[in-house]
Formats: structure tokens, C-alpha cells, sequence
């Protein structure tokens, strides 16, 4: 259901139909914001040699319906490789950022980020993970078991408002 | 900023370095990069390639041998091995390993 508290009136009957939608409805939407992700369960890396924002994987996109409010979107997981390594997210197709997106990482490390995202409409909305490099080869780390070398991405999308 | 668009393919066991220097040692590809992964490889290209271009690069992921290595990556192993060869007692060095020392250290700043 769509947010939209109602506005009583004097006198208007209190019936049980009407605190169901309006009471407990609103309080589960609440309790229950909507919420994607994906936790990288894969036993293979991603790489990447492209130098313009491409999407890591079809793991990395998910789908949300939000109700209009402010969105939170996160990401972490261990690259390594290239010289530098930079990370974006796209929302149907447009990338959140211009030129080097929202993080960028060089070396072998843990990389993470959380942006909160406003203005957007009450839709449903493809958030896409994306990265690229400047030189050689990128990869992150997926579950593959390897001792240093296994870990677990994790992408999430989250309406907080 | 480039328009980009990827072309997909089934394989998953590629050598994503070596097949970039493959598809790159072709002229006139309107080449972004390639990404590999669990769901397979992409090839990305500027939106402008030709059907022609496209099925170049097929054939070139199709005839792609992973076992074989990139210059990148032949280069780094032979980076290990001369950081393995210098693993002994300083006094064990001769002008050769300084050398080759001075080398290691002054292309891992850049410098060349």
C-alpha cells in the first residue's frame, strides 16, 4: 500500500476497517520498509578491464518499489588489482554519479560505501552496481573458498523515509 | 562520456586480461574492456560497433585460449621471480642483484 495518512475529522465513526488501513497498514509499511540485496554467494571472482562504468554482475541489480521516500544504498566487499578501481551505482540506466562515481580504491583492500539518495518518486526503480579501472585488470573477491581470498559482496537498496 | 554496450557471452573460463590484450591487438574495434564472471564474459564496446566488428569479437572470444597468459601477467610472474631470485643473505649480493633491485623498485614508483 501507498503511505498516506489519513486526515479525521470531528466526529467521523471509528471503525474497524478504517484502523486497520489507517493504523496498522501505516505501522507495518513503517516496520517493513522496502529493502533489496544481494550477499555475493558465488564460488567466482568478477573482473573487469573496462575503463568506462560497466555493471559487475547481473547479482548486482535490484529491483525496488518505493513509496517516494529517501533511499539508502550500501555496498562492500574486497577488490584487487589495476591501479585504481572505481565504483557507481545506475538507477534506470542513469549512473547516481558523473566521472569517478562514489568510491574509488587502489591496490588490494576492503572497499564500502553508503549513499543516501533523495527526490526520488514513489516507482520502482533497477539500482545497478557498476565499476571500472583506469589500468589493467579489477577484480573483486566473490566465495571462493581460498584461503585471504573468500569473501562475501554485499549490495543492498533500503527506503528510509 | 562514451556510450557503452555489452555483448555477452556463455564462457566463464576466461582469462580477462589476456582476452583484453586479444580483442585490443585488433585495430579499429571501438573496444571499452571485458568483464568476467560466475554468469560469464562481456565485451564492452562503444555503442557505434558494426555487426561486422561484433562478430570479429565473437570469433576472437570463441578462439580465446585462458591457459595462456598476458603480457601483464607474464610480467608479474616475472617480477615474483626476481624478488624470489634476491631472497638470500645480503652479503650474498652481487652488483647484478642490486641492479636488478634498483629496477624492481624504481618501476614499482613509477619512474619507468
Amino acid at each position: 500500500m501507498s503511505w498516506s495518512p489519513k486526515s479525521w475529522t470531528v466526529g467521523e465513526p471509528l471503525t474497524a476497517a478504517k484502523m486497520n488501513t489507517e493504523l496498522r497498514d501505516n505501522l507495518n509499511a513503517l516496520k517493513l520498509p522496502a529493502t533489496v540485496s544481494y550477499d555475493g554467494e558465488e564460488a567466482n571472482n568478477y573482473s573487469t578491464t573496462s575503463t568506462s562504468f560497466v555493471l559487475v554482475d547481473t547479482d548486482f541489480e535490484l529491483e525496488i518499489t518505493t513509496l517516494g521516500g529517501d533511499v539508502l544504498c550500501g555496498f562492500h566487499g574486497v577488490a584487487f588489482g589495476a591501479q585504481i578501481k572505481f565504483f557507481n551505482v545506475d538507477i534506470d540506466g542513469d549512473l547516481l554519479l558523473p566521472y569517478d562515481g562514489i568510491v574509488r580504491t587502489e591496490s588490494s583492500d576492503g572497499i564500502s560505501f553508503v549513499r543516501l539518495i533523495t527526490g526520488l518518486a514513489a516507482d520502482t526503480y533497477t539500482f545497478s552496481l557498476m565499476w571500472k579501472v583506469n589500468l589493467g585488470t579489477g577484480t573483486l573477491f566473490g566465495n571462493t573458498g581460498t584461503a585471504s581470498r573468500s569473501f562475501s559482496p554485499q549490495f543492498w537498496v533500503r527506503e528510509v523515509s | 562520456m562514451v556510450q557503452v554496450i555489452s555483448l555477452p557471452y556463455d564462457r566463464t573460463d576466461v582469462n580477462v586480461s589476456l582476452l583484453h590484450d586479444e580483442i585490443m591487438a585488433v585495430v579499429d574495434l571501438p573496444f571499452v574492456g571485458i568483464s568476467g564472471g560466475p554468469k560469464g564474459t562481456r565485451v564492452h564496446v562503444a555503442s557505434g560497433a558494426t555487426d561486422e566488428q561484433k562478430v570479429v569479437i565473437s570469433d576472437l572470444v570463441a578462439a580465446h585460449n585462458p591457459l595462456l597468459l598476458s603480457s601483464d601477467q607474464q610480467n608479474e610472474l616475472d617480477r615474483a621471480a626476481a624478488i624470489d631470485a634476491l631472497r638470500k643473505p645480503w652479503v650474498e649480493w652481487t652488483f647484478e642483484d642490486k641492479d636488478v633491485f634498483i629496477r624492481l623498485m624504481a618501476k614499482k614508483m613509477g619512474l619507468f
